[in-house]
């Protein structure tokens, strides 16, 4: 009977330092990089946006700060902003379509899409960020040499913590 | 029968100017002359007889100008035999950057049958005036790109006489553009 309570006792200290290690495990997860990729860049230019989705799996929330790449001289974080022509930064629909009779649908769109430096990125406690056209993206500013479509490209992104999320993007 | 056979074809004519009306000219754009990707002087009114669509851009553009540019190279497949019935034309509200070499350098990877466009400002100026759009250079002194443009997504598509039809707007998809295409094409036969 001892020997069995020995045994017993034995397999549920395992038991508990195998799920305190899987707890761990979830919680060192923290943000991971899936879906990345770079668009090929233009003929004429070494520049190009890198596109991907940030998940976070802490109870905190997290920030992308910077990032880098042995690829590109200098990366910087955008977003794609609707903006009026007069410099106002409401959100603004392009509301003509296809002609028709409603006036409002007779005149091109005031607002603007520009493109503005954003100082970090941050990623929701428990939720997920997606950069991907349109809004948020990575610029590669001085691409070292010229990818080929399928490239994959490494990317480092570093977080408001210290901790450094790799990437790995392929060129589309 | 014979009342039956002028009735249906009295109906049959009307439905056909019916679908023709929905498709107003809309009181933007006009002719212009600019510089193409090729230096040599360009004017609209050479276009005439082909359908147009007009967008303006800039080649720095790292994620509105490619992804129209992609859009457009879908709707061309999408249009099939009718893909010679339109030109598209890329003017540049970047005339410092995008000089015709550059224009021509780029537009050359999407498979659109695209002319580049520039000229002076004055001169770009003019034709973003009479279409209704925008742009505005906004510096950026402490990215890489020194400075960003904004700039309207409005993609106009013209008839064979050069006349303003439609005004897609950013967020008009393949088939749309596809179906806006083919309703000028037919309006125009």
């Amino acid at each position: 009977m001892k020997i069995r309570s020995v045994s017993v006792f034995t397999f549920s200290t395992f038991v508990m330092i195998l799920l305190l290690g899987v707890i761990a495990v979830a919680q060192d997860q923290g943000v991971v990089a899936h879906d990345a990729w770079v668009r090929m860049p233009a003929p004429s230019k070494m520049d190009t946006a890198l596109y991907l989705v940030l998940e976070n799996h802490s109870s905190q929330t997290r920030a992308v700060v910077s990032a880098s790449s042995e690829t590109a001289a200098k990366l910087e974080m955008h977003e794609m902003k609707n903006v009026k022509k007069d410099d106002s930064m409401s959100k603004s629909g392009d509301s003509m379509g296809m002609g028709g009779s409603d006036s409002s649908m007779n005149k091109p769109s005031q607002s603007m899409m520009t493109m503005t430096p954003v100082s970090k990125i941050e990623i929701p406690a428990n939720g997920k960020v997606t950069l991907a056209p349109n809004g948020l993206h990575i610029m590669m500013f001085g691409l070292k040499s010229r990818p080929a479509m399928g490239d994959k490209i490494n990317v480092a992104l570093k977080l408001d913590d210290g901790s450094i999320v790799p990437v790995v993007a392929t060129v589309k | 029968m014979k009342k039956w056979g002028w009735l249906a074809t009295f109906c049959l004519l009307l439905a056909m100017g019916c679908r023709h009306a929905q498709l107003p000219v809309l009181p933007v754009g006009g002719d212009f002359a600019l510089t193409d990707f090729n230096n040599q002087t360009f004017h609209l009114a050479s276009l005439r007889g082909k359908a147009v669509l007009i967008f303006f851009g800039y080649t720095s553009c790292p994620d509105v100008c490619p992804t129209t540019l992609s859009k457009l190279s879908s709707v061309y497949k999408r249009l099939g035999d009718d893909a010679s019935r339109v030109k598209t034309l890329y003017i540049t509200v970047d005339p410092q950057r995008d000089t015709p070499t550059v224009l021509k350098e780029d537009l050359g990877s999407f498979h659109v049958d695209a002319l580049g466009l520039t000229g002076t400002k004055a001169e770009i100026d003019r034709v973003v005036g009479l279409y209704g759009a925008s742009y505005e250079i906004v510096p950026t002194p402490d990215s890489e790109a020194k400075y960003t443009v904004a700039h309207s997504t409005t993609l106009y598509a013209l008839d064979a006489q050069g006349r303003t039809r439609i005004l897609f707007p950013y967020e008009a998809t393949v088939e749309e553009i596809v179906r806006g295409l083919r309703t000028i094409f037919e309006s125009d036969s």
